[in-house]
């Protein structure tokens, strides 16, 4: 589920296909090796716990609260297509849970209304962003750093310090439901990853964003605007962050303005571990997935072993480290 | 190598500068307000500053304010901005000053640093008090403290809890920012409690870091849960985002586990009400502001403190099904009492 | 010093011709910055107007932003309570920007430089608490300690070819469970209580304190000199050094610079030390400002060590920095807070202006830098 530039479009870049292909075949490794830690950490987790992680009621809890880390990662890959980084994601996310909570508590609206107004809301605020770049011609780093500002004050500025709980029962028992031992949220966030791939891999709008992030030069001289590319992904990146909020309003059944302030550094951790590339032009899909897996089985680890809190923080430390060293000297050994 | 030259000829120079002015110290002369010189009501500027949002200092606001207007103060304002950091919490203090506020109650994000930061204060002649937290170690440096101790509020929220487990069994503890010295100091609140068990209760788990996004407290309630809900008796939590999830989580897993949280946020006080929550340690935020707002302006008026630095505990309070809708009652009589006690013992006017 | 230090004699900002975009260059990867250093042709500085420089627009909003703050609040320029502060916050904030401006120059990243600081300032508060030492050690502890830290994340990426990204990211999770562990070892908490002598006139003193007969000093803190120790040297490194000039041509690109005969390796071992210096000397000087050595400093680093070089011109893209420009970039973010604050904003409006703030901060360099383009094109 890895994509890269194709060679048609690369072709003008003097990158050459070679280059391309290497690419593609280092990323279905890297893909194949982060497959290989999430099934053994998985395996090792559930020899080591007796089985309990087996449990249908621990399964639910680790691919419960993994729906959100996926789709973050997701908004974040996308912007990272076209080369640039959306800061803004977590407190986006707050916001968007904050919006839909409050259209729903305080305005009476039923889900129906409130969600889509939500995705509205972060799909807006994506536009904002990628408008401001490309007009501004600003570095999307320091222009997300600016919005998150604005961004975070806005979800403050819904509630202050107060919880909205009981907005919807009926939602937060559909966000808890399961299908066949999947939890609904997860099966959403797993719809969601299909559409992204399907976007990068058969949409003529996703193979553009990667021309313009793989090589903007090139892709200028065979007609795409990468203005339009930088826009589009910021819009859909601010997309996918109101899905991760919209998610979080359904699952949790309660929410306030803390909402999304974990989230910035785990959003980056994702689609990099998963092989995608900061310079543009390569996303992967399966591997920032399966990487959201493994930061989620580090969470899962501590609380089946109780591992001393002050030792947690290290082997995060040296897991992300070893997972990227593993992939990357995979690939460079056999190129 | 000509930048390692450059830059000794820089220290060099500053250097020579400093001892060549043949510089001696001037004394400290005292600015403004403060000692000989007294100020009338009118002329009092009282900012309520805690360490960032939260849902515990929101009383602050509108008792203060009460008090201020009371008391015949020119005004008293309640400023959150500090956002939990000591750099931005001294910059929103001494901005404060700028704009003429004379009297400061404050939350200090960490204790271990405040002191520096009321001796700043005190320096050029403001009134300072120690609201809701006293500073790390056993020197204050602010007038006065108001507070319940951290480790005094988790400590009986850990008796409560234990109390409610029927006095043995396993308890966890989920708690905040681990860096933090209140943090420690509730981590060691809760040990002693369990320690004093002599052994019937086990603190099995410790979770730390869990209280910057509700949803990481989530997260590790049902983590938590799921490896060992059937061993937990008892769930303590000393932080707000941890007491919302474990109360929602614990409810949803429809376990016996007993919940005890802190504070009073309506999220929580409706969880005591039907019965999520076994119980919750409540403080006195409303007491510290007022109290702290009255005894502030009495010190511009020209009182001073009998016992300068003093902890003066404002009062905790263990809510339950039983007492959850006359606890409040309680807390006002605390607050009262406390106000005589500043006019009779505390203040010499 | 104003002068933009730059690899190649193109210094000047980057064209239209393709979207901004952010490039970390991995070393080796494959997708290495060769593409955009070709890329990267933009007018010639020398046929732009004196006013193109980005540094002269900061210098421009910063001014209209201190005269619009000190007429709506005649405090803003009141000495002790807001000059004084201020000063000590662009001192610390300008040597955090620089810290991550050194790892900048190589188109890095050091995403540990709040943890670096938070080990060297536990380093210096041990020596302190344990052996009495003078402030002066503590410092130079600190230094090395931040230059050792920097040097091994320089190392890491040299010898695995990972991302700097990765690899920092990495050091800050680890770097966090040991300062908490250190703490808890050795300070029996989260600070050390100690303060060894100096400290306190340090951290509170101006130099208005210290008179020779009745000329006294101006009301400067004893923290600024710190901060101008530190951007001359990084200044004249970059600009006047052969191992800095080295640093940003790697910086530029990495395979040239190898093909040219630079040692790549070592260079990019001894940016992120010069990166992990900077960041243990900010870390000194928090503790110092906030007045503990605790687990807590350089929490609030990592954001801010990002605006203020990029603001000042730095390429996230590596192979140029500008020293003063970080500094003009922190003097712009610490206004910009002061004088919110000074106009007394609730909390979420606070938050809400920054960002405005930021931004139209940013919009009108721009506009700036438009009009200074067209001039250049049609001399």
């Amino acid at each position: 589920m890895s994509t890269v530039l194709d060679e048609d479009m690369g072709a003008g870049a003097g990158q050459g296909a070679g280059a391309s292909r290497r690419t593609a075949l280092s990323l279905h490794r890297t893909e194949l090796v982060l497959a290989l830690v999430a099934v053994a950490g998985f395996g090792v987790l559930a020899a080591t716990t007796g089985g309990n992680i087996l449990q249908p009621g621990t399964m639910q809890a680790v691919l419960q609260f993994l729906a959100v880390p996926i789709v973050v990662g997701l908004a974040q890959m996308v912007v990272l297509s076209v080369g640039q980084m959306n800061l803004s994601v977590g407190a986006l996310t707050g916001l968007c849970a904050m919006a839909a909570a409050s259209l729903m508590a305080d305005s009476g609206l039923t889900p129906w209304l409130a969600l889509p107004a939500a995705l509205l809301v972060g799909a807006l605020a994506g536009l904002v962003n990628g408008t401001l770049v490309v007009l501004t011609r600003i570095n999307g780093f320091i222009v997300t750093l600016a919005t998150m500002s604005v961004i975070s004050g806005l979800r403050f500025s819904i509630n202050g310090t107060g919880t909205y709980q009981d907005y919807s029962p009926g939602l937060v028992r559909l966000g808890r439901a399961d299908v066949l031992g999947l939890p609904v949220v997860f099966l959403v966030a797993v719809a969601t990853a299909v559409l992204v791939w399907f976007f990068f891999a058969r949409c003529v709008a996703g193979r553009m964003l990667l021309a313009s992030g793989g090589n903007p030069f090139a892709a200028r001289l065979s007609g795409i605007s990468n203005d339009r590319s930088v826009v589009l992904a910021h819009l859909l990146s601010g997309l996918l962050a109101a899905v991760a909020g919209v998610l979080v309003v359904a699952l949790s059944g309660s929410v306030n303005a803390s909402v999304g302030d974990d989230l910035l550094l785990p959003s980056f951790a994702a689609p990099i571990i998963g092989g995608v590339v900061l310079t543009g032009g390569v996303v992967s899909v399966l591997g920032t997935c399966l990487a959201a897996f493994i930061v989620r089985l580090v969470d899962v680890a501590q609380a089946q072993y109780g591992i001393n809190p002050r030792w947690v923080d290290l082997v995060v430390g040296a897991v992300v480290l070893g997972a990227v060293l593993v992939s990357q000297r995979r690939g460079k050994g056999s190129s | 190598m000509s930048v390692r030259r450059t830059g000794t000829a820089a220290v060099a120079v500053l250097c020579l500068t400093l001892t060549a002015a043949g510089c001696s110290k001037r004394e400290a002369g005292s600015a403004t307000g403060g000692d000989g010189s007294t100020l009338s009501a009118s002329e009092i500027k009282v900012a309520l500053v805690p360490g960032g949002p939260h849902p515990y200092f929101q009383p602050w606001k509108d008792a203060g304010a009460e008090e201020g207007k009371e008391l015949g103060l020119s005004e008293v304002t309640f400023n959150e901005t500090a956002g939990w950091d000591q750099t931005k919490q001294n910059d929103v203090l001494s901005s404060l000053a700028a704009q003429g506020y004379n009297a400061f109650g404050i939350f200090g994000v960490s204790p271990e640093n405040i002191n520096s930061t009321f001796t700043d204060l005190t320096d050029q002649g403001f009134q300072v008090a120690s609201l809701a937290s006293c500073p790390a170690g056993d020197e204050n440096k602010a007038a006065f403290c108001l507070a319940t101790d951290v480790e005094v509020a988790a400590y009986r929220a850990a008796q409560a809890a234990i109390e409610a487990m029927g006095g043995e069994g396993s308890l966890v503890h989920l708690t905040g920012n681990r860096v933090d010295s209140n943090t420690q100091r509730r981590i060691a609140g809760v040990e002693k409690a369990v320690s004093e068990t002599g052994g019937k209760v086990e603190l099995i788990q410790t979770v730390t870091d869990i209280d910057v996004d509700l949803q990481s407290a989530q997260r590790a309630v049902a983590d938590l849960l799921a490896a060992k809900g059937g061993d937990i008796d008892g769930i303590v939590t000393t932080a707000y985002n941890p007491a919302v999830a474990a109360a929602e989580g614990v409810k949803e897993a429809g376990l016996p586990i007993k919940v005890v949280a802190i504070d009073d946020d309506p999220s929580i006080i409706s969880g005591v009400e039907e019965g999520s929550v076994a119980a919750t340690v409540t403080q006195n935020p409303v007491g510290q502001a007022k109290v702290g707002t009255y005894a502030l302006s009495k010190l511009l008026e020209g009182c001073t403190m009998k016992e300068p630095g003093v902890a003066v505990d404002s009062g905790s309070f263990v809510v339950t099904s039983d007492n959850v809708a006359t606890y409040d009652d309680e807390r006002s009589a605390k607050t009262d009492e406390l106000m005589t006690a500043f006019q009779d013992d505390y203040l010499s006017c | 010093m104003n002068r933009k230090s730059t690899a190649t004699p193109r210094g000047g900002p980057e064209t239209d011709v393709q979207p901004p975009r952010l490039d970390a260059p991995v070393p080796d990867d494959g997708h290495g910055p060769e593409g955009t250093a070709a890329e990267r042709v933009g007018p010639r500085a020398a046929g732009l107007p004196w006013w193109a420089n980005p540094r002269v627009g900061l210098v421009v909003v910063i001014a209209v932003l201190v005269l619009g703050f000190s007429s709506a609040r005649p405090a803003f320029l009141d000495v002790e309570l807001t000059l004084v502060p201020l000063q000590r916050d662009i001192a610390v904030f300008a040597v955090v920007g620089l810290a991550q401006l050194a790892a900048l120059s190589l188109g890095h990243m050091n995403l540990a430089v709040g943890r670096m600081a938070a080990l060297a300032a536990f380093s210096a508060g041990l020596c302190y608490d344990r052996f009495g030492a003078p402030l002066v050690v503590g410092l130079v502890v600190a230094l090395v300690v931040g230059a050792l830290v920097g040097a091994l994340a320089g190392g890491i990426i040299t010898a695995t070819g990972v991302n700097s990204f990765v690899v920092t990211l990495a050091l800050d999770f680890g770097l966090l469970g040991v300062v908490a562990l250190l703490y808890d070892r050795f300070a029996g908490g989260v600070a050390f209580s100690v303060r060894p002598p100096g400290l306190d006139a340090l951290r509170s003193d101006t130099f208005s304190d210290y008179c020779a007969g009745s000329v006294c000093g101006p009301p400067v803190p004893l923290l600024v000199p710190f901060a101008l120790v530190a951007l001359l040297a990084v200044g004249l490194f970059f600009g006047r050094t052969r191992q800095g000039r080295e640093i940003l041509m790697t910086g530029s690109s990495p395979r040239a610079a190898r093909a040219s005969g630079i040692p790549v390796g070592r260079r990019i071992v001894t940016a992120h030390a010069l990166s992990g210096l900077l960041a243990g000397l900010a870390g000194f000087m928090l503790a110092t400002a906030n007045g503990a050595f605790s687990a807590s400093i350089g929490e609030s680093f990592l954001l801010p060590s990002f605006l203020a070089p990029v603001l000042g011109g730095t390429l996230l893209a590596g192979g140029a920095v500008s020293a003063f420009g970080t500094v003009l970039g922190a003097t712009l973010t610490s206004v910009i807070q002061k004088g919110l604050n000074l106009l007394q904003f609730e909390a979420d409006a606070l938050q809400i202006f920054i960002g405005v703030v930021l931004v139209v901060a940013l919009s009108l360099d721009r506009i700036r830098q438009v009009l200074a383009e067209r001039r250049g094109v049609r001399p």
